[in-house]
């Protein structure tokens, strides 16, 4: 059966902090096999995947990531809702990835007045290639790049802050990043911690835009290991000791009340119990990379064409 | 610039230069029994060039297949383009759901882990071992024996170095190249086991008989390469040490 993107559907989170998210529908556990999905979606439930994007209404208006494509007209009309009007004045983009980023330009071009803030440099330990904005059209010396976009771009760093009258938000280096421009963002005054690709899970079809306390099940490793595993192949070959200090470094020096990620449920109690289960996750995720796992899969798929074929 | 890497796999590719290193975006034509495939159809800033190159090695028909590697802009942008250009092309996304949500409303999901004919090529796409977006894949072409690789086994080179393999450059590719385009484009060098990760390189270098390692941005590494070059890019993902 052909399934679609959901339309987007939104709560406010606390005064002036909505969270918008749609749902990427995957199937029943009949058509999914290969999940083990017993332990946390009925027979007849659909897995759902999701993307979300939060929107601070201020003083100041401030938007991260997008959404995708397919709901363009979507998110306009969602932002215009909950701004009753008010111009945005900021776009920012975690990193110029498509389910991130998809609709930059249809909201630059519905908000002329909006600055759009792009990472500045690359998350590694390289300043990124000089070019990498301009291969993405978000280039900010290039604007006129992207014929009738007048908007300002921006490109900001980890640490810088922008003030939007009761919230203020400030740009975070990435502790779990996939693409090498990507930015977290936190908030203060609700400190919350926005991880993009990072601490996201499936969820099942009854739990859209629910926060993780007001689930009708606790959330299991199953589900953030499914996610993990298709967000961030690298964790199959990853040092766990160095996992577990970077998940130490959240705990201690960000400290957050509120977990945000791209695509899973908002987390806003019992975020320890949040992190150790991304952190079992993480080990049976690393079992899979062992050299005997990964022989056996690799000698399986790479199997030559039979013959006649 | 267009090459051709074996028989009948042509290597097409633009250089982009920033102030200090030059990047290849690259793009390779397979000839097939039954047609061509493209794999992947690079940036909008070389879209002219890449016409002209398909053009020209197509007679004027365009290539009957893309399929594509990442499903980032500078991999995927170009690909209404060519349909405006030679009519309607079967394109297979580098992602497993929803192409629409990566831009490619009219693409097919990626199909991995078996031998696929396209064109009457066998092609076999697997998850990279080595990615920095997830939607992204690997492209075997069982006959010409060339791996397609994505992000993966990219590199930066000299300027003059832009139109040869690794194996023809004089004095061959510098480790601080490919150790340059690692810290650039893979942002979770810390946490990587790189032992364990080598491992699965060899299992698969072992497994597949590969003419070439075809990168998107880097030289193309022949067979007779791939070992050092391999223990290279291993290097390279070691976090440099800190004052």
């Amino acid at each position: 059966m052909a399934q679609e993107v959901s339309t987007p559907t939104h709560r406010e989170l606390s005064d002036g902090l909505y969270w918008t998210q749609e749902c990427l529908p995957l199937g029943t556990l009949s058509e999914l096999q290969q999940f083990d999905l017993d332990e946390w979606v009925g027979p007849d439930e659909d897995v759902h995947g999701c993307q979300n994007a939060y929107l601070i209404s201020d003083d100041r208006n401030l938007l991260f990531d997008t959404l995708t494509q397919p709901n363009g007209d979507h998110v306009v009309e969602l932002i215009d809702d909950v701004l009753e009007g008010e111009d945005l004045d900021y776009l920012v983009i975690s990193h110029p990835e498509a389910n991130h980023a998809g609709n930059t330009f249809t909201i630059l071009e519905a908000y002329p007045d909006a600055t759009l803030l792009v990472p500045g440099e690359a998350a590694g330990y390289g300043s990124g290639h000089g070019a990498e904005h301009e291969l993405y059209h978000i280039a900010a010396e290039t604007p006129d790049d992207v014929e009738g976009v007048p908007n300002e771009i921006r490109y900001v760093e980890p640490g810088e802050t922008i003030d939007l009258g009761t919230h203020t938000v400030e740009f975070e280096a990435p502790l779990f990043p996939d693409h090498s421009f990507t930015l977290w963002m936190s908030e203060r005054t609700t400190n919350t911690l926005f991880t993009v690709d990072w601490m996201g899970f499936l969820h099942q079809s009854s739990n859209c835009v629910t926060v993780a306390g007001d689930l009708d099940r606790d959330v299991t490793v199953e589900q953030v290991f499914r996610f993990h595993a298709l967000a961030f192949p690298w964790m199959r070959f990853a040092d766990l000791e160095a996992i577990e200090r970077a998940v130490d470094d959240v705990r201690e020096r960000l400290d957050p009340d509120v977990i945000a990620p791209a695509h899973g449920m908002v987390m806003n109690e019992n975020l320890d119990t949040s992190l150790d289960r991304f952190l079992e996750a993480a080990r049976a995720l690393s079992r899979e990379g062992e050299p005997s796992n990964m022989e056996s899969k690799l000698e399986y798929i790479l199997r030559p064409p039979e013959v006649g074929q | 610039m267009t090459r051709k890497l074996t028989d009948d796999v042509h290597w097409i590719s633009s250089c982009h230069p920033d102030d200090e290193y030059h990047m290849h975006m690259s793009e390779y034509l397979i000839q097939g029994e039954d047609g061509t495939v493209l794999v992947d159809s690079g940036s909008s800033q070389y879209r002219d060039e890449i016409v002209e190159e398909i053009d020209r090695l197509t007679d004027g028909r365009g290539p009957d297949v893309i399929l594509l590697t990442h499903s980032t802009l500078p991999h995927t942008e170009n690909v209404p383009a060519f349909e405006s250009e030679w009519g309607e092309i079967t394109t297979v996304a580098a992602t497993g759901r929803y192409p629409e949500i990566v831009g490619l409303p009219n693409a097919e999901p990626r199909r991995l882990n078996a031998p696929i004919e396209f064109a009457g090529r066998s092609i076999t796409c697997v998850h990279p071992l080595l990615t920095d977006v997830t939607v992204s894949q690997w492209v075997y072409d069982h006959e010409s024996g060339v791996l397609f690789t994505a992000e993966a086994f990219g590199h930066y080179h000299d300027p003059g170095d832009c139109e040869l393999t690794t194996g023809e450059i004089d004095g061959g590719l510098s480790a601080d190249q490919i150790d340059a385009f690692y810290l650039d484009k893979i942002p979770f060098v810390d946490y990587l086991d790189r032992e364990r990760l080598g491992n699965a390189f060899e299992t698969l270098f072992d497994t597949l008989d590969v003419s070439y390692v075809a990168p998107i941005h880097g030289n193309p590494v022949p067979g007779e390469r791939i070992d050092r070059y391999i223990d290279d890019v291993i290097a390279a993902l070691e976090p440099p040490t800190t004052a």
